[in-house]
């Protein structure tokens, strides 16, 4: 498969307070404070976004945001892919209620907010963005199933792609006996042409097998297991070592997305 | 320069104007809308275009688990027209792990738990007990789990969802994977079934007709919702001479409202514009626009604008959602079949239930079925998030 370049990361996780803070971290994990939280902070979550959208699509904007933040590349022309586990449940929760309600009134916003793609309209009305917008998901997998179409799009079709995975806690959890969610969200900016900035070039492709790359340390382990955008730990710890590296990212029951790292 | 063609060597539709493709160019042929009146108690009414119940039966055997209603039309739709048995021939050519799927959906099986909530002694703090069904039936990636456990396949996935321009969103990615040759062949589908969040989601923006939907009319006042599965297999060669394929694509996004288009439909302007250019072709080769039509008054006018601006008044355009309602997260690929449906039978299909064109819409509607060859066909969707997809079909020989 060919090469692509990930111009810039994007990084928000418990004790992972962005992708530069969070370097010496990832390259030297016995530094990680689970308990360190810092407020999502961006000029795009201004006051009237975080009015219209919840937590769940705040990461997702606070991720792209970052991602795009310092690049040349036009914000109102950038393709997205977004990816996340579901949709936002605490909403889902919402509107299930109301419906057990006479009325079964329906909040509008409510409504166009449960859609999978969201985030990915709020923030395309923020920044004018007339390009292809494509949300994914693939329950736990989500993330790895996301990055396999972002590379496709970029590679075919020649373009930058913006990538975002991310999770967020709700009250309904749908999957049982699944571990709570942590906010969570991880950007990548990816672009097929040369660029002056470059974290690294990736090369995917799809592997039979379970084995995927651990993480080594316990509690980041353990963070890495708790939602799907966790679960690029072991390719964002890769791309913190500025190593060539072979990372297993789980991508089904009986799959691998193999992600080759070139710094 | 224009992309390869992606060919569609199978497909199949199950929707209100029947099971298969067969009843669906009958029913189409008839002009026999698929839309009932649905009772909303004291709520009011609406039309939706069910599947016909006596069709779906029970998901038994190791699959049980995913038995619902949703899972039920999809059961049934790969058992029409040939389609798991082409699914089978293409495992056969390339093997399993080389065959991907696509697929889009809005609520998956959500009436599951819709009914969970109203059984149980709910709050805002606290939601019902959960069960195992639940996870084989809401999560939004269940079907896809479904139709790769049925099908027996392991290829790339995803399901995708982009509101109601899902399913033909699936085609262009698909083209994408086999482009990249991650996979030989390429399943795409789209399912909706039915759901009361939907409903009253729709009634709750006043956009739910009380009458079966009128796209392009003069009264025109808004939706009726069905429901449908629809399924297409893809590969980079043809089958036989005559081949359709997927020609072109176009995806934009209106960057402008969460639930109105563009008023001018400068989004999915853009997108036939890009599908056009991809197909390497000319607004004066297309012979039919299946129509986003969805007919609210917003949609239909910015439509409207956007299709005129590019094809003027020359080329045959209809919306098919007077027939099957708007199958949301399905809407992409049912249109698309039905495209390519016509395609297949030189049917261009009249618009159903419009009685006036509403002043300022300029489209050629086609306000009844028409006997025309159809060499190229285009196909728009548009979804909340203003996420805007358009297909081009060919009949390449």
């Amino acid at each position: 498969m060919k090469p692509l370049q990930i111009e810039t990361v994007s990084l928000y996780g418990p004790g992972l307070p962005g992708w530069h803070d969070s370097i010496p971290v990832l390259q030297a994990p016995e530094r990680y404070n689970e308990e360190l939280t810092t407020p999502l902070q961006s000029p795009f979550l201004t006051s009237a976004i975080k009015r219209r959208t919840t937590q769940h699509m705040q990461l997702a904007i606070y991720a792209a945001d970052k991602a795009l933040e310092g690049t040349d590349v036009n914000p109102n022309n950038v393709e997205l892919v977004f990816a996340t586990t579901e949709g936002d449940l605490n909403i889902s929760h919402h509107i299930f209620c109301s419906l057990t309600q006479e009325t079964k009134s329906v909040s509008p916003t409510r409504f166009h907010n449960v859609i999978l793609n969201a985030a990915a309209g709020h923030l395309g009305i923020l920044t004018k963005n007339t390009a292809g917008a494509t949300t994914v998901t693939a329950a736990s997998y989500s993330m790895a199933v996301g990055l396999l179409q972002a590379y496709t799009t970029a590679l075919t079709e020649s373009i930058p792609v913006l990538y975002v995975a991310y999770d967020a806690p709700a009250i309904l959890q749908i999957h049982t006996g699944s571990k709570p969610i942590d906010p969570f969200a991880v950007g990548f900016l990816f672009n097929p042409h040369t660029t002056s900035q470059r974290v690294a070039s990736i090369q995917l492709d799809l592997r039979d097998g379970t084995d995927i790359t651990p993480v080594d340390h316990p509690v980041l382990a353990e963070v890495s297991k708790r939602s799907s955008a966790a679960g690029s730990l072991p390719l964002l710890m890769a791309l913190a070592e500025k190593r060539p590296a072979t990372v297993a990212l789980p991508y089904s029951g009986c799959q691998l997305l193999q992600v080759e790292v070139m710094p | 320069m224009a992309i390869a063609p992606t060919y569609v060597t199978a497909f199949t539709l199950t929707s209100a104007l029947g099971v298969g493709n067969a009843a669906t160019l009958d029913s189409i042929r008839n002009k026999a809308s698929g839309l009932r009146e649905h009772s909303m108690g004291d709520l009011g009414r609406t039309w939706f275009g069910f599947v016909d119940s006596q069709a779906l039966r029970p998901i038994n055997g190791e699959l049980a688990a995913y038995d619902n209603d949703c899972t039920r039309i999809v059961q049934t739709a790969l058992e029409q027209d040939g389609f798991t048995e082409a699914v089978e021939r293409a495992k056969s050519r390339y093997g399993k792990n080389r065959i991907g799927c696509f697929l889009g959906t809005i609520t998956s099986g959500i009436h599951v738990i819709e009914e969970l909530y109203r059984d149980h002694e709910v709050a805002l703090d606290r939601p019902p007990p959960l069960n195992l069904k639940c996870a084989y039936s809401v999560s939004l990636d269940a079907i896809m789990q479904y139709v790769r456990r049925k099908l027996d396949f392991t290829g790339p996935y995803a399901t995708i969802g982009t509101a109601c321009s899902s399913s033909a969103k699936v085609f262009a990615t698909a083209h994408r994977y086999l482009q990249m040759g991650f996979c030989d062949a390429a399943i795409v589908a789209g399912v909706e079934g039915y759901s009361e969040t939907l409903i009253n989601g729709f009634r709750s923006l006043g956009v739910l007709s009380t009458e079966p939907c009128r796209p392009w009319d003069s009264a025109r006042d808004g939706i009726s919702i069905g429901a449908a599965a629809g399924f297409a297999l893809l590969e980079r060669e043809p089958l036989q001479d005559d081949a359709l394929a997927l020609v072109g694509y176009g995806e934009t996004a209106d960057g402008h409202d969460m639930t109105a288009p563009h008023p001018e439909g400068k989004g999915i302007e853009t997108a036939m514009l890009h599908a056009l250019e991809r197909a390497g072709l000319d607004a004066k080769d297309i012979d039919y626009i299946n129509a986003h039509g969805s007919a609210t008054p917003m949609n239909d006018m910015a439509e409207d604008a956007a299709v005129h601006r590019i094809f003027g008044d020359r080329v045959p355009v209809s919306s098919t959602k007077g027939l099957t309602g708007h199958t949301q997260g399905a809407a992409g690929i049912t249109e698309a079949i039905i495209l390519m449906l016509g395609m297949q039978n030189d049917l261009v299909p009249g618009i159903h239930n419009t009685r006036e064109i509403a002043d300022g819409l300029k489209c050629n509607v086609s306000l009844d079925n028409q006997t025309r060859r159809i060499r190229y066909g285009l196909t728009n969707s548009m979804g909340f998030g203003g996420n805007n997809a358009v297909l081009i079909f060919g009949r390449l020989n």
